[in-house]
């Protein structure tokens, strides 16, 4: 294991009491150290439980999961993966434990025993971090889902974990409160480095992470950068997912025969290269290459 | 018959010191067989409206009447909700019997029908939702994939062959194979059957691709309605609501921002892609 590995699974299997299908089969995978990456896989594909995983909520049956160097399966670690490990899930009502949203932050270092005057601090860095700081002495039902899964977030960041991990936290949200969640985990990256691991449903999401895994019935069928595997169009539709809306529009529009970029992925990226495509095809002899910010290749 | 949604307003606790305006003074026709998309961020008031499509909450004022039944009128309410099937947001959750066609028979049993009858719906509802009976009839519900779920649930209602299908983020949470088999199953209720469709969403992608018509919600007021091409023109007024744009509306005006004009603002992703073409090869 490199220095800077902060979760590694190993040949990790796992069935559900009762259950005749193996949830997860020979998965081994593993997360660095201020990486963010990305996790897909259809209904059933086996994410959650693989996210269940890395805080030792679950156990693997075979194979080990070990965070920053510690065993989940000994006891003796859970607390301190859990403390490191913060899990967001996908509906906001169902996180917050406390009527006001201050005490809701603060739930978690309390348990840890973290003195108050020490609490305090954390819990107005942590609401000040998701910018929900004039939230503190709201009634937490009554925030909007995106302020709720902020507010989950803050308090995982009040026990000042290493990683953080989305389990479709954003699958009920509106657009906007898409949004404020995943600029809210991006900052944290940028900023403080935080380890994110996102599991989602949307593509798109996928798109902005530095690694993206796909599992597909209980495998891991591929790991790679977004370009890699988003440009994996058979094996998207075998794994039952879909590439983001531009790349099939990319594609379906370089088979048409325009010059379009092959790494344009997303609506900017596909913009730049269309728009320098016109812009030459219009003026040909102009020579001036430059006058679009077009991409390179 | 449509759906008429008259001057519509709902407070909720009217007259303590909680009460909180919902919606106002909402006027809205949903026309048989028709597609309606509503979209509106969350807290716009589309729950609270579609709660009234069958009587489910009642107006605080206006009215609305469902083929010429007024859901104020408690005795019509049974019919009413015969004629409006209301999926909610995860579905699935709702699942309780102990297999697939009993949790399906449960609706129509309540409507009264006839042990023949009901079993001859279910089994036309399994089928339509792409279940077929004699494989999953009868599976325990909870053994079913997190699709199959949503689609055992969507059964249910279907079981009562309602009239309109109202339907609150029918694919929140299923992958993307999943959504497109919700879609293209309610389009084709539509189409074959000539089910008024009325489904919320934030997708602005599948409401761009499915709906008829679009209604868009905002502070409980219905701020504008239209045919997709109407509501998806006025671009900058959504995002201003805190909407999204259709992923083809976003491209066209990137595009503008880099001097690259297009006919018109297209918000479906293969109409776009015949423009382009058409555009590089003229």
């Amino acid at each position: 294991m490199s220095a800077e590995t902060i979760i590694e699974l190993v040949n990790i299997g796992f069935q559900y009491a009762g259950s005749e299908r193996r949830a997860l089969e020979n998965v081994s995978l593993s997360i660095k150290k201020g990486e963010v990456v990305a996790i897909v896989g259809h209904n059933g594909s086996g994410k959650s439980t693989l996210c269940k995983m890395l805080n030792a909520l679950l156990l693997p049956c075979e194979g080990t999961v070990t965070v920053d160097g510690m065993n989940t399966v000994a006891e003796e670690n859970t607390l301190e993966i859990r403390r490191r490990v913060g899990m967001v899930f996908q509906n906001p009502d169902n996180q917050l434990v406390t009527t006001i949203v201050e005490e809701d932050v603060g739930f978690g270092p309390e348990n840890l025993g973290v003195p108050p005057a020490e609490i305090r601090k954390r819990v107005d860095a942590a609401l000040g971090e998701v910018e929900m700081r004039e939230y503190a002495e709201k009634a937490s039902h009554a925030l909007s889902g995106g302020q709720k899964q902020r507010v989950a977030i803050a308090g995982l960041l009040a026990m000042q974990p290493e990683v953080l991990v989305l389990d479709e936290a954003t699958a009920m949200l509106d657009p906007r409160g898409r949004d404020e969640v995943l600029s809210t985990v991006m900052r944290l990256n940028q900023e403080r480095g935080m380890t994110v691991v996102m599991i989602t449903q949307f593509m798109e999401e996928a798109l902005g992470c530095d690694r993206v895994f796909v599992l597909s019935d209980g495998r891991l069928v591929m790991e790679g950068t977004p370009e890699e595997v988003f440009n994996e169009r058979e094996m998207l539709e075998n794994s039952r997912l879909d590439a983001p809306a531009y790349v099939k529009l990319r594609d379906a529009l370089a088979a048409a025969g325009l010059p379009v970029s092959h790494s344009a992925m997303t609506c900017e990226s596909l913009a730049d290269s269309l728009a320098d495509a016109f812009h030459k095809k219009t003026k040909p002899a102009a020579g001036k290459k430059d006058r679009n910010h077009a991409d390179s290749n | 018959m449509p759906i008429q949604i008259e001057q519509l307003s709902h407070t909720y606790m009217p007259g303590s010191a909680l009460a909180y305006p919902a919606l106002s003074d909402i006027t809205l026709t949903i026309n048989d067989g028709e597609f309606l998309g509503i979209i509106g961020h969350t807290g716009s008031g589309k729950s609270t409206m579609i709660q009234h499509l069958n009587g489910l909450l009642q107006p605080t004022g206006g009215r609305v009447l469902v083929d010429g039944l007024d859901t104020r009128e408690k005795k019509l309410r049974k019919k009413i909700r015969s004629l409006v099937g209301m999926v909610f947001q995860y579905p699935e959750y709702q699942l309780f019997e102990e297999t697939v066609a009993k949790d399906v028979a449960f609706g129509p049993k309540n409507m009264g029908l006839e042990e023949n009858d009901i079993h001859e719906r279910v089994f036309e509802a399994l089928t339509l939702v792409g279940l077929p009976p004699e494989r999953f009839a009868e599976q325990s519900p909870f053994e079913l994939s997190g699709g199959e779920k949503r689609r055992a649930a969507l059964a249910g209602i279907l079981a009562m062959r309602p009239k309109y299908l109202v339907l609150d983020e029918p694919m929140a949470g299923l992958d993307p194979r999943g959504r497109a088999e919700i879609l293209s199953l309610i389009e084709s209720l539509r189409s074959t059957n000539g089910t008024g469709i009325v489904m919320v969403s934030h997708s602005m992608d599948d409401v761009a691709m499915y709906a008829d018509r679009i209604a868009v919600l905002d502070c409980g007021g219905l701020f504008m309605e239209g045919a997709p091409e109407d509501v998806f023109s006025r671009g900058e007024e959504l995002l201003k609501m805190g909407l999204a744009l259709p992923q083809a509306t976003r491209l066209v005006y990137a595009l503008r921002a880099r001097g690259v004009e297009l006919e018109h603002n297209y918000y479906r992703m293969d109409e776009l892609q015949s423009a382009l073409i058409r555009r590089w090869n003229a």
